[in-house]
């Protein structure tokens, strides 16, 4: 019960270091998706019933270089021309420069729309360029992530 | 039907909102406590403070400047024409709430209804700034919501604004319907912490260079589980003085908002507690916590136009995808969120004002609440970070690495909250 479950729970989390990889530095991984492959199995060791405190929440320790794919420290990104930081600050700055324009066709959905079922379409598409660049923002904060 | 805010108010229905205006002070006590207790030992002291410093700098800020942008008692405002249509953007209040004493006496009830919300929206961010937000970057972040942030968002929902307006220019239902503060207080206070967020960066050793994140347990259940009790309290006062005021509800109309408030904290009470059950073996108090006040956030923006049925479902959803969406944050996009705010306050604030418009019955609504949605994300987020980011220039969020290092009590404040315990030392987090 306990690994189909803990599966299930680390589908997404696994899935986004997946996506992640793509485009970064996952040439630690020896074999493609295994480092996704292994984190499953180190969240189903953690989240095993009487594994840990629950008001721990996740503790979730770990000491293998690999696991940088997920954790998306500095030292995994950048290209020679331009730091992680600088390139996520960027990132940042314009997905929150992009969601004011879903907000602006939202608006003038309602204004040069008449017909209800167009005007939520595109307050609806409103809606869609706003989460694209929530999800450019925090894709830079990600990459810009300046570790303490 | 939006109630405007300068038609007259029956004797009883003031003294009954006056009364309910008192209690939901116990909202902003409750989540104080909340955020003290996930917050570390060693800066409870600093988090308390803070919260009265927040509140504090919030009520004057908004007595001095965002009164004037937030009143809607005239019913006129800064009007632009678009299209044809008025669009109301700000009120045209007097200066430091001069002439309150002789205004209607809705509009007494709703600068004091304000005053609570602000008080409740300030301290989101600064329980997601915990451990490491200085007291004075955050007093700062306060007086800007509470100057310029929340005034203007006010108005356009409670104050006649171009929100609220939605319904009689464009026919998209009664308009953007905010009875207990989702947007206002929980949205607006969430999209803020996310800023704060992203501004500080997370504590000191929480996402180690190699490896997954740290836990860093909140310091004091008991702080936690009786600041839920606490803000029930707070909040079922809220929700109904909302109803009277904005929906001009009577008496009879109370109980069903008082019912739907307590039913949808403990329908998503109930499913955080089976997911964190099911998932970790035991119920998690601090996830269970914030399951509770998700439902809480939820019920905000619909306890008073909902059936009971309604409200049970909008509280399993809310509290089934808040751990969901608290671990998420956590493990793979690198949030250090201490007290859940991105997840309790914005995301199930969101889900309430979008469930407001799926269970409404009239046509046009649910546009309605997708328009102050957009609002919220495309406007307010961005501008609220710019502004906090143009503020970290000039007063650095995050306090300095020795005074995490010891603890934001003995840093800012010069003692502890606890003086006869032994501080919890970075080192044996790992």
């Amino acid at each position: 019960m306990g690994l189909i479950e803990a599966t299930n729970h680390s589908f997404f989390i696994a899935s986004f270091a997946k996506g992640m990889c793509k485009d970064t530095d996952c040439s630690r991984a020896p074999i493609p998706g295994f480092a996704s492959l292994s984190l499953s199995f180190r969240i189903y060791k953690a989240f095993r019933p009487g594994a840990i405190s629950p008001i721990l929440r996740f503790s979730l320790q770990t000491s293998r270089p690999d696991e940088k794919c997920l954790s998306n420290g500095p030292t995994s990104h950048g290209s020679p021309r331009e730091s992680a930081p600088q390139r996520g600050t960027g990132m940042k700055y314009a997905g929150l420069l992009v969601m004011p324009a879903g907000f602006l066709l939202s608006i003038a959905a309602i204004l040069l729309f008449p017909a209800s079922s167009s005007r939520a379409a595109f307050v609806l598409c409103g809606l869609a360029v706003e989460a694209m660049g929530l999800a450019v923002a925090v894709r830079g904060h990600m990459l810009g992530d300046r570790r303490p | 039907m939006i109630a405007s805010p300068s038609s007259p108010l029956t004797a009883s229905a003031f003294s009954l909102n006056l009364a309910l205006l008192t209690l939901s002070l116990l909202a902003p006590a409750g989540v104080a406590l909340l955020n003290t207790g996930l917050g570390r030992s060693r800066s409870a002291a600093q988090s308390l403070l803070g919260s009265l410093v927040m509140m504090a700098t919030a009520v004057l800020f908004f007595a001095l400047i965002g009164a004037t942008l937030a009143d809607g008692s005239t019913g006129a405002g800064h009007i632009a024409t678009l299209s044809g249509k008025p669009w109301n953007w700000a009120g045209t209040g007097t200066w430091i709430m001069r002439g309150i004493e002789t205004a209607p006496s809705r509009a007494q009830l709703a600068a004091l209804f304000e005053f609570v919300a602000l008080a409740l929206a300030v301290l989101v961010p600064w329980g997601a700034g915990a451990d490491r937000l200085q007291l004075a970057a955050g007093a700062a972040c306060a007086a800007l919501l509470a100057a310029f942030i929340f005034p203007f968002f006010a108005h356009w929902v409670w104050g006649g604004g171009w929100l609220a307006q939605l319904g009689a220019n464009f026919a998209l239902g009664v308009g953007f319907l905010d009875v207990g503060g989702a947007a206002s207080v929980h949205v607006v206070g969430g999209l803020s912490a996310l800023a704060v967020i992203w501004i500080a960066g997370p504590r000191r050793g929480k996402f180690p260079k190699e490896g997954l994140s740290t836990a860093m347990p909140g310091h004091n259940a008991v702080y936690i589980l009786f600041g839920c009790l606490v803000a029930l309290v707070g909040w079922l006062a809220f929700n109904m003085a909302g109803a009277v005021l904005w929906l001009d509800a009577g008496p009879s109309a109370l109980p069903l908002t008082a019912i739907n408030t307590i039913l949808s904290a403990a329908a998503a009470l109930a499913a955080t507690f089976t997911i964190t059950r099911v998932r970790f073996g035991k119920p998690d108090a601090s996830l269970c916590a914030n399951g509770w006040l998700a439902g809480l956030v939820t019920s905000s923006a619909c306890a008073s136009l909902v059936s009971p049925g309604g409200a049970i479902f909008t509280g399993l959803v809310a509290g089934a995808v808040t751990p969901l969406l608290v671990e998420f944050l956590e493990l793979a996009v690198s949030l250090d969120d201490p007290s859940g705010a991105i997840s309790v306050h914005a995301a199930s604030g969101l889900w309430g004002l979008i469930a407001a418009g799926i269970f409404a019955s009239k046509s046009g609504q649910l546009l309605a609440q997708f328009i102050g949605v957009a609002t919220l994300l495309g406007l307010v987020l961005p501008v609220v970070y710019f502004l906090f980011a143009l503020l970290n220039r000039l007063l650095p969020f995050r306090v300095d690495p020795d005074g995490e290092r010891i603890g934001m009590d003995l840093h800012e404040l010069g003692g502890g909250a606890y003086p006869e315990f032994v501080v919890h030392r970075d080192d044996s987090y790992r």
